[in-house]
């Protein structure tokens, strides 16, 4: 008889028979398998006929679930579109469509031992009242310090992947949510030392620059919905305007910035280096180490994207913009903590960073949803999924090249709210790389 | 351990050395310089040291090395927020009135706001600035600093660059002198598995991760590098590690040896390493060793291999060649059972007694341990059928040589052989030859208890001591000195082989008379 057990990440198969998802272990004289690869071993062992006794799962009881989720026709949709796939695969939709909804039916109609990875504290948080709120039980935490296990449980990425050893064999589903980040190498693990046989993903962006995405269909099934933001735009999300409103730098600003900027461009056209990728860009800094005059170089760009980062004229001009629109709620998004304050400060509105101790991060956003606030001020801890449909104005301060941060702070003032009108703003120096940056998220 | 953008190292082929600070000359002058640095911020913000720590930054060949270091010390700080209020409830005040009244867009009208809050505070403007976001870091004050020796300071800054190296590791290997028990026990909390293989006299251990199996990974790293302090603890060892490249392409060669190392390098010291409770193992060493068996007891005496895996026996019994094995099995975890006991199943052709725990016996099925000697204990070990095990280990094992010496011919050249030097020849103890004795033979001996003389030596002083008896009375002590005069040893065992009496006045040798084998003793 063999005999199938979880060690850590996973699954080890004593007995005379291997099987074709087993490896040899020489270790510890067994046949050891990935826990990805739970589900495909015990169909093959079915099949096939092989008698085996299964000690792999370690499952709590799971009580039976009762709810009222409506679910929207194209919800619906990718929701059966799921089931058919086998319970596994990816769901593709635009922020603000109510993914969240998709995967509370798909855990109540499964009604598995359930954990749900997410990115960040805020959106643990987030995930645990709406868990709440629908099926009325305790829901375990595990992240920002707090370590709760329950049948059904949110997770960050991180402290899934850290306790992967001693958890993977407790969930029978998993809900991976923002799943592009899922296929990276560490993270990758997740998916690969987790038994759960029926898995969820939910993302707004499916493809990955670096081509990884391509790893998904492995790690928990493939693209299995998708619907596009202009399907969706007018019917179930807001309408939306956007505007590049260009800055001049102060005087003073535009003289430091060309002086520092270009004791950067300077060494590179001294030493022959060419910059068109971030490969390139990895290159420099690693010469950084070594070579002081690159050093330096490294040190005089940073204070130039400081200045227009940070500039004053783009302070002012954000004032006038906040006042203008003071009747409605707003988002500011910089690239810099160092800003994040300064605007704090200035305008006297709540500011929310990873600094930003937890109670009162999950208080902002209560006064801000209720209209107690009408502003909050971020740099990039609300990129991802935190709901604040109330939110109608977004201003980018700066941000990085990157086309997806783009879209998800886009998605943070598309959320469906009767009569909004949405509008986005991007200041952009004049005179700067600040240009050219921000053409590389448009394309 | 140090942020992995921190970590200095250079690439020699397909090795890869991490950036040793040496513990002098600049080094040492720089890390003096921080520790002062650090030591004059106390009551400053963070933000204000930082600034100091990066002009100190740009005149250093590396900044990383810098910033290394001040990571190491930032550990050593206490921060402290500065104002007495709750920055949180100051906010909080702050954006609700500015809320109310609407956005500030002048400095006036911002003024009006914090003026406000001050009424209802009754903070002054400079107070609610200075609280306002208080509780960051960067506000944060220096409020104590425990300041090393400059040089210790260097060797946790070399121990915390191998560490972050080792972030990256997808295997590693080693060989200890000592601190077996230590590593062993971190290796299983780490969850990595060990595989061990002898090379010369040291036993080289791997270890890896159960998913290691399936493809090159970094994910056991962090646990190697948390392993690292307890290897280089003590003694002399040696580590080699395979390091997955930035790219994830290659896999660089890193090397680390006591002898190279050791010295640049800071593990735990004695009272930083973790002691597990072992007042079981204390009490049975002191006891056994005040009953002067003649056993040696070594505790921990390193690894016995069982396969692929090794055991940490607590203790060796020895005796000359004989070794016996205890392993005390305390009250642990069933986990920790389980396994135990699938290694102690593996245990072949080694002389082990296992002492149990009372409490354990219901689990510890003693079928599947039949090989093994199982003792029972509750408190304290038994020292009564650890001894009766020894003193039959004795016993077998001389009847077991006994057999394999009968019949045996031996040729000799010496006048006269101890029974121990026999032994030695033959390659048995003592106590062997002395129950096979009737049935070896030696042409040309005699035997005599436990000695072997020749014949032909005894008929020559036999000769001597019989002429000088004919002439003279011969006192013990002269026939002494004659024997050995002759080549001889253990005088009194030849005289009486040669069945002369010697008659005792005294303890004086020299007043003790040798009598013939047929003549009375002379009187008076």
């Amino acid at each position: 008889m063999n005999n199938l057990s979880y060690d850590k990440g996973s699954i080890t198969i004593r007995g005379e028979t291997g099987t074709p998802y087993g490896k040899w272990d020489p270790r510890i004289g067994a046949y050891r398998a990935m826990a990805l690869d739970y589900h495909e071993i015990r169909m093959y062992l079915d099949r096939s006929q092989i008698p085996y006794r299964d000690d792999t799962p370690n499952i709590p009881a799971m009580p039976v679930l009762h709810s009222q989720i409506r679910l929207r026709s194209y919800q619906r949709e990718a929701l059966s579109a799921w089931l058919r796939a086998g319970r596994r695969g990816v769901i593709v939709l635009p922020t603000g469509s109510g993914k969240t909804h998709i995967a509370l039916q798909a855990i109540q109609t499964l009604n598995e031992t359930t954990l749900i990875v997410v990115p960040t504290v805020d959106l643990v948080d987030q995930w645990r009242r709406q868990l709440v709120d629908q099926f009325s039980i305790d829901v375990g935490i595990l992240g920002g310090g707090e370590e709760d296990i329950k049948p059904i449980t949110v997770s960050t990425y991180d402290s899934a992947c850290l306790r992967a050893e001693q958890l993977g064999n407790r969930f029978m589903f998993i809900v991976f949510d923002e799943v592009h980040h899922l296929p990276a190498p560490t993270y990758s693990q997740i998916a690969e030392m987790y038994i759960a046989p029926f898995r969820m993903g939910l993302t707004a962006t499916y493809e990955r620059e670096d081509g990884a995405h391509r790893d998904l269909p492995r790690l928990m099934g493939g693209k299995v919905y998708e619907l596009e933001v202009d399907q969706l735009i007018g019917h179930h999300l807001s309408n939306y305007s956007y505007e590049k409103v260009l800055i001049e730098l102060k005087p003073q600003e535009q003289e430091d910035y060309d002086r520092e900027y270009s004791t950067f461009t300077n060494y590179l056209k001294r030493n022959g280096i060419t910059m068109r990728s971030a490969t390139d860009f990895q290159r420099f800094i690693m010469r950084t180490g070594r070579d002081t005059d690159a050093r330096k170089a490294l040190v005089a760009r940073n204070k130039a994207l400081r200045i227009f980062f940070n500039s004053e004229s783009k302070i002012e001009a954000l004032g006038s913009y906040l006042k203008k629109f003071s009747g409605e709620r707003s988002l500011v998004f910089t690239r810099y903590n160092e800003l994040v304050y300064n605007i704090s400060r200035r305008f006297l509105i709540p500011a929310i960073t990873h600094q930003t101790p937890k109670e009162e991060r999950r208080e902002i956003l209560e006064r801000f949803r209720k209209g107690a606030y009408n502003a909050i001020v971020t740099s990039q801890v609300l990129d991802e999924g935190i709901d604040v449909p109330e939110a109608s104005v977004g201003f980018i301060l700066g941000g990085s090249g990157s086309s997806r941060e783009y879209v998800q702070r886009l998605g943070r003032i598309l959320r469906k709210k009767e009569g909004k009108e949405a509008k986005l703003f991007e200041f952009i120096a004049k005179e700067t790389v600040e240009t050219r940056i921000s053409q590389r998220r448009h394309r | 351990m140090l942020p992995s953008d921190l970590l200095v190292a250079r690439r020699r082929g397909d090795r890869i050395i991490p950036g040793y600070a040496e513990l002098g000359g600049s080094s040492l002058e720089l890390a003096s310089q921080i520790i002062e640095l650090y030591s004059e911020a106390l009551g400053l913000k963070k933000h204000e040291l930082n600034v100091k720590l990066s002009e100190l930054e740009e005149w250093t060949t590396d900044y990383r090395f810098v910033r290394g270091l001040a990571t190491l010390l930032d550990r050593r700080c206490q921060m402290q927020t500065k104002t007495s209020v709750s920055p949180t409830d100051l906010r909080r005040l702050i954006f609700q009135a500015s809320a109310e009244r609407g956005l500030p867009t002048s400095e006036e009208e911002r003024k009006l706001i914090v003026a406000r809050v001050s009424k209802e505070t009754g903070l002054n403007i400079n107070e609610i600035e200075e609280a306002f976001y208080g509780d960051l870091d960067d506000e944060m004050i220096v409020a104590n600093f425990d300041a090393p020796d400059p040089i210790m300071l260097l060797r946790e800054y070399n121990m915390g660059i191998t560490q972050t190296l080792l972030f990256n590791a997808s295997e590693m290997s080693f060989t200890v002198s000592d601190n077996w028990q230590n590593i062993f026990k971190h290796i299983k909390w780490l969850g990595l598995i060990y595989t061990v293989a002898k090379e010369d006299a040291n036993y080289q251990v791997k270890i890896d991760g159960p998913t290691s199996l399936f493809k090159l990974s970094r994910r056991y790293g962090t646990s190697m590098a948390k392993l690292l302090p307890h290897i280089v603890s003590k003694g002399s060892w040696r580590i080699q590690a395979k390091i997955v490249s930035p790219t994830g392409k290659n896999l660089l060669n890193f090397e680390l040896d006591s002898t190279r190392h050791g010295y640049y390098i800071k593990g735990l010291s004695n009272g930083e390493e973790r002691s597990f409770d072992s007042s079981v193992e204390e009490d049975f060493a002191v006891s056994f060793d005040s009953l002067k068996t003649g056993w040696k007891l070594v505790r921990e005496p390193g690894p016995l291999p069982v396969g692929h895996h090794v055991m940490l026996p607590d203790f060796l019994i020895q005796r000359g060649g004989l070794r016996v094995y205890l392993e005390i099995v305390g009250f642990w975890t069933n986990d920790y059972l389980v396994d135990k006991l699938r290694k102690l199943e593996a245990v072949k052709d080694v002389d082990l007694i296992v002492a149990v725990d009372r409490r354990l016996a219901c689990k510890v099925s003693s079928k599947r341990l039949e090989h093994l000697s199982l003792i029972y204990y509750k408190n304290k070990v038994p020292l009564k059928p650890i001894l009766t095990h020894l003193e039959k280990k004795e016993k077998t094992l001389t009847e077991k040589e006994a057999e394999t010496i009968v019949g045996t011919e031996l040729k000799l050249t010496a006048s006269v052989v101890e029974m121990d030097e026999i032994a030695g020849l033959l390659g048995v103890s003592t106590e062997s030859v002395k129950v096979a004795a009737e049935n070896i033979s030696i042409p040309g001996y005699l035997r005599q208890g436990d000695l072997y003389v020749q014949k032909t030596f005894l008929e020559k002083i036999d000769n001597a001591i019989q002429s000088r008896l004919t002439s003279e009375r011969l006192s013990f002590g002269q026939a002494v000195k004659l024997i050995e005069s002759l080549g001889g040893k253990n005088p009194s065992t030849i005289l009486e082989i040669l069945g002369y009496r010697t008659i005792w006045r005294g303890i004086n040798p020299e007043l003790a008379e040798i009598v013939g084998r047929n003549t009375e003793p002379a009187k008076g």
